[in-house]
């Protein structure tokens, strides 16, 4: 096997390897960063989401808290519309291209928001199933208790939501380190963007991609299998006590 | 005796459906009341109404002398002296035995000393005979035991009414006599309750009143005796003989 003079497929793919192996780490390192910091943020934005679409209204609300409240849940709406209704690379072009660009060259940064704010409102979705789930009896008991709204959605409604939600948030973490992507688009050096880069300098297209290919697979083959058993971790143990001194 | 509840002319519909129309009782302090009648005859609704779980449409409660439909009255504040038993248990997954007791009397500042809650725990927990079951995951027990755990959880508040909403209607026979047998204990201990059942022999050998409920409207309020041996109006009659037959 000769990978200076490579002939096969097998000797091309060693000599991408050997000789352009910074571009594939730097594209790991991003797209890992885009998945895990991505999934991270819009998970918590998330949670402002389903609070905003979910917040019930209580006849002892004054009527300014009411009509906020009206607004709030609709503006959620739209926005969750908005996003799942267009795909990503749309979304990451008209923001940065119309918007971004004009104040910072960070494409990293805009990488994040737009994954960030995507993935929000999927897993808003997915959170809200979880709790749609979940039903409306523990808030119920919980307020009987005398735990006001958001105590109630912090210690008793969203930990449950979010253990049962939790194999579906994975799944979208998974989802975010294949669909990163996409933000090739806006010159974000990410796995595919340096795959690509890769494959202009060497001119071996086909395996350039395949190792591309092969990187993927292997990061959310073993991504998955890592979260999974977190998740069992997680599912074994009862929630830490609360309050008190 | 002191008056510690009175319901005058409560109201409550869902849309077109009128389920509660002029519903007026009292209630002394260590009083048992149990609420007896058909399915859909608004028993559970009116439970719900004190405690604020639903929404009156016109009347007043008043709980120690303040109408707890007022608008400036905190629901949060007065729940913590009204505890409810719901059908379903509606323990929070989440939480150990414990956990789930000591959860909302420091989360609502009514104890700041965590050991102070857990002791206070364990002795109603001893109460309804799961004191051994404390560190256990509710998700593990059994109906019967689960009932015997949500009544602990509402006895933690230390309030001055617990309601019970069809408590043993979800459990299996032998569950049944358990979680009667601790409520008996509590009635004969002075503790106020009213009681949505099904339990003729409950309502018969523990409350000191019964109020039958039919249509929305309260048809007699009487002691069992008088319920039982001579029931004034004809669709308690025919309630009873379903029950006796």
């Amino acid at each position: 096997m000769n990978i200076h003079d490579p002939q096969s497929t097998l000797e091309r793919v060693l000599y991408l390897l050997v000789n352009y192996y910074p571009f594939f780490l730097q594209g790991i390192k991003i797209t890992l960063l885009l998945a895990v910091v991505g999934t991270f943020f819009g998970l918590i934005i998330s949670f402002i989401l389903v609070g905003m679409q979910s917040s019930t209204i209580h006849f002892k609300d004054r009527i300014g808290v009411r009509v906020v409240r009206k607004i709030l849940r609709y503006v959620a709406i739209i926005y969750i519309d908005v996003i799942r209704g267009t795909p990503m690379v749309v979304q990451a072009a008209i923001f940065y291209y119309g918007f971004f660009s004009r104040y910072s060259q960070n494409i990293v940064i805009a990488g994040l928001i737009v994954v960030s704010f995507n993935t929000a409102a999927y897993l808003a979705e997915i959170l809200r199933g979880g709790l749609m789930g979940l039903g409306h009896q523990q808030m119920e008991a919980a307020r009987s208790l005398g735990l006001n709204r958001w105590q109630a959605m912090r210690y008793v409604v969203m930990p449950q939501v979010l253990r049962h939600s939790l194999p579906a948030i994975n799944n979208e973490f998974i989802t975010n380190i294949k669909d990163s992507a996409v933000l090739s688009i806006i010159g974000l050096g990410e796995l595919f963007y340096n795959g690509r880069a890769a494959s202009s300098k060497s001119y071996f297209t086909f395996e350039s991609y395949l190792i591309v290919a092969g990187i993927y697979l292997l990061l959310t083959m073993v991504l998955t299998r890592v979260i999974n058993f977190m998740v069992a971790y997680i599912d074994r143990r009862p929630a830490k006590e609360v309050g008190g001194r | 005796m002191q008056e510690i509840l009175r319901v005058e002319h409560l109201r409550k519909s869902f849309g077109a459906h009128q389920v509660l129309n002029d519903i007026n009782f009292s209630m002394n302090k260590g009083d048992v009341i149990t609420l007896i009648g058909s399915s859909g005859s608004g028993k559970s609704t009116l439970l719900r109404c004190l405690n604020l779980l639903e929404e009156a449409d016109g009347g007043a409660i008043i709980f120690h002398d303040t109408d707890l439909l007022a608008s400036h009255v905190d629901i949060n504040k007065m729940r913590q002296s009204m505890g409810m038993v719901f059908q379903s248990f509606n323990l929070f997954d989440n939480y150990t035995v414990l956990g789930n007791c000591t959860l909302a009397p420091l989360l609502t500042k009514r104890m700041t000393d965590r050991k102070e809650a857990e002791a206070l725990a364990m002795t109603y927990l001893k109460k309804v005979g799961m004191d051994d079951f404390a560190h256990m995951r509710v998700t593990r027990l059994s109906g019967g035991q689960k009932q015997r755990v949500a009544i602990a959880r509402a006895l933690c508040m230390q309030g001055d009414i617990l309601l019970f909403d069809e408590p043993t209607s979800a459990l299996d026979p032998e569950s049944v006599g358990e979680v009667l047998k601790v409520m008996k204990e509590l009635a004969r201990e002075g503790l106020s309750m009213v009681v949505v059942t099904h339990e003729m022999s409950f309502a018969r050998d523990v409350a000191n009143r019964i109020l039958f409920m039919s249509a929305g409207d309260i048809i007699e309020d009487a002691t069992p005796q008088e319920l039982f041996t001579n029931p004034k109006d004809e669709r308690t009659k025919q309630f009873l003989s379903r029950f006796i037959n």
